[in-house]
């Protein structure tokens, strides 16, 4: 009996006594709702801030927006995404390479795998993706997966997307040539502690089982060891390629309730905006900022900055660099910045504050109920305006619940011809 | 709502973000648990308890990190914790079937010939033989062989040193293998 046989015979017998479908997610709703040991959560400090503001960065950096769902379908113009759907299968996993889309600002691909349940193996590999002549790009933060679960003799099916950082690739090309690698070899992901595998996603079966050898014994030369080992997947695609193009705004200071705010140095390309925002500061505190990509047919997730300041401008305003995912249809003539309102975090949390924001949302049309104690709060949508799809509904009370409101009418129109 | 999404969400106090952890989290801590603790009710409630430090003090996770092996490592610590609590004393006498006592499957020189036992018995003697174990062996043979956790990710997680780590797995596997010898051929074995 073999180490990979003591392996599924610990699955099996948890799996028996924890079925896939179990479920605590009412006893901890009820130990919330119990939990009454007194904390306040603190204001957010300027570092919290900064840091938080590090989180935006890096996902609007990266392509993928915080409040948003469905990557695909929202921030990448569907007709430039290149179909590849190529399967490559070693020991009965089957890795496909789904589609990709490639623009100055970022590259974003998806892969999905089909496996056995309780085959061993990992399904969280190194990725690793290359240009043809070795320029290695950065995962930025951001991506999702799904998948998995089912009935306990199905195979387990989990897709993730992926986003890359391609502002490193110099010069405009027409298409790139790019090699994606997928490694789930034991060693390389053992190496990695941040890779260390754990269940499959959506409750699937239990972790993937493998051993790096580190603990003094030497490992059975079974099958099983070389099949892990030797389970990497290369791929080499070609995508066209989108230069990002600098575009000036009709009117780049716009005034409104005592702030004025100024948009300049706007990078754009089909998905990905990015520009600088200088604003004076209300009452002298530090207020991020809450905007949206708009255009004629397409609104963009919204995106809260909370960072600090980058650079002072010449009148002496601090100034924030924004990074905005919007999937700008090819014949849009325009396309507008919405800064809806600045923010600052409302803590501590209260059942007195959950009154006031279940009424300021109340007048914008949203019916919201508010659950809230010193810990945290949960929110249920009872009704949202007519013209707003409840996906969108939701993440614009999520965006500014809590928040201290800087309104004013805010907007900048870019000209794209 | 991506893993990141729900960690940030949580931070701002919104509690769809720890729905999320659940759905995505609850099965998988729930098993690493149940073997550590071998008793379902206080697996669910070191589970339980664990989300909730995680809801409670979820200001202090780098979310730039990748949350599974935090919260496993956590899972994991609270089982032993909770197990030593209580504790579960079986007896070395206990008759655990056909006439067959924990002091029989505890014997190394078993000269008993080797038999291919059925897979469900050899599970019941493997669920036997978790009980045989002392809270912190089984976590790091859970951790280990289940959780596929480096010795050095056990030693963080058990705050003890890398070289106990390997003493209590080497002393885990040689009471395993004690009593498993049965169903171990001589050319296999526990390769770690």
């Amino acid at each position: 009996m073999d180490k990979y046989t003591i392996q599924q015979d610990l699955h099996n017998i948890v799996m028996e006594e924890i079925p896939d479908d179990m479920n605590i997610l009412p006893d901890i709703h009820q130990q919330v709702k119990n939990t009454s040991t007194p904390w306040t959560r603190p204001m957010l400090t300027i570092s919290r801030v900064a840091s938080i503001i590090a989180i935006f960065i890096l996902v609007s950096a990266g392509g993928y927006a915080l409040f948003q769902r469905n990557l695909v379908s929202k921030d990448i113009p569907q007709q430039r995404i290149t179909d590849i759907n190529e399967t490559q299968t070693l020991e009965k996993v089957a890795v496909t390479l789904n589609w990709a889309y490639g623009d100055a600002h970022r590259i974003a691909l998806a892969y999905s795998m089909e496996y056995p349940r309780l085959d061993n193996f990992f399904n969280y590999p190194i990725v690793t993706l290359k240009t043809d002549d070795g320029l290695e790009l950065i995962p930025d933060f951001g991506g999702g997966g799904g998948g998995g679960g089912g009935e306990p003799d199905s195979a387990i099916y989990s897709e993730t997307i992926m986003n890359f950082d391609s502002s490193i690739i110099d010069g405009s090309p027409d298409t790139i040539n790019l090699v994606l690698t997928l490694d789930f070899s034991a060693d390389a992901i053992m190496s990695n502690p941040s890779m260390m595998p754990m269940s499959g996603g959506g409750g699937g079966g239990g972790g993937g089982s493998s051993s790096n050898g580190e603990d003094g014994n030497t490992p059975p030369a079974t099958p099983d060891v070389s099949k892990i080992i030797d389970r990497v997947y290369i791929f080499n695609f070609s995508l066209p390629f989108y230069e990002a193009l600098k575009v000036e705004p009709e009117v780049n200071t716009v005034e409104s309730n005592g702030v004025s705010i100024t948009i300049d140095n706007i990078r754009y390309t089909p998905s990905l905006t990015k520009f600088d925002m200088c604003y004076n500061m209300p009452d002298d505190e530090q207020w991020g900022a809450t905007i949206q990509i708009v255009t004629d047919s397409v609104d963009s997730p919204f995106y809260s900055h909370q960072q600090q300041p980058i650079k002072i401008s010449d009148d002496g305003r601090p100034c924030v660099e924004v990074s905005a995912t919007a999937a700008i249809p090819d014949d849009a003539d325009k396309f507008m910045i919405d800064v809806l309102f600045l923010s600052q975090p409302l803590r501590p949390l209260s059942d007195e504050l959950a009154r006031a924001e279940e009424e300021y949302f109340a007048e914008l049309g949203y019916s919201i109920k508010i659950d809230a104690n010193p810990y945290g709060y949960s929110m249920d949508m009872l009704n949202y305006p007519d013209d707003i799809d409840a996906s969108d509904a939701d993440e614009f009370v999520r965006a500014s619940l809590f928040f201290k409101r800087y309104e004013g009418d805010w907007t900048f129109t870019i000209p794209l011809k | 709502m991506q893993e990141r999404e729900a960690i940030v969400r949580l931070k701002r106090g919104d509690i769809s973000g720890l729905d999320h952890l659940v759905r995505e989290h609850q099965v998988q801590a729930l098993r690493t648990a149940m073997l550590i603790t071998r008793d379902k009710a206080l697996a669910e409630d070191v589970v339980q308890n664990t989300f909730i430090r995680v809801y409670q003090k979820i200001e202090q996770f780098d979310e730039s990190r990748p949350f599974a092996p935090w919260f496993m490592r956590s899972i994991a610590n609270a089982s032993v914790q909770a197990s030593k609590k209580t504790q579960r004393n079986l007896s070395l006498s206990e008759e655990i079937s056909d006439g067959i006592t924990f002091e029989d499957l505890l014997t190394d020189n078993d000269n008993k010939p080797d038999e291919q036992l059925e897979e469900k018995e050899r599970q019941e003697l493997i669920k036997s033989a978790l009980d045989k174990l002392t809270p912190e062996q089984r976590a790091t043979v859970v951790m280990r062989y289940f959780l596929d956790m480096s010795e050095q990710d056990m030693s963080i997680a058990l705050d003890t040193p890398k070289g106990t780590i390997k003493w209590r797995l080497h002393e885990s596997r040689k009471r395993l293998r004690g009593i498993l010898q049965r169903v171990i051929t001589p050319a296999n074995g526990w390769g770690g």
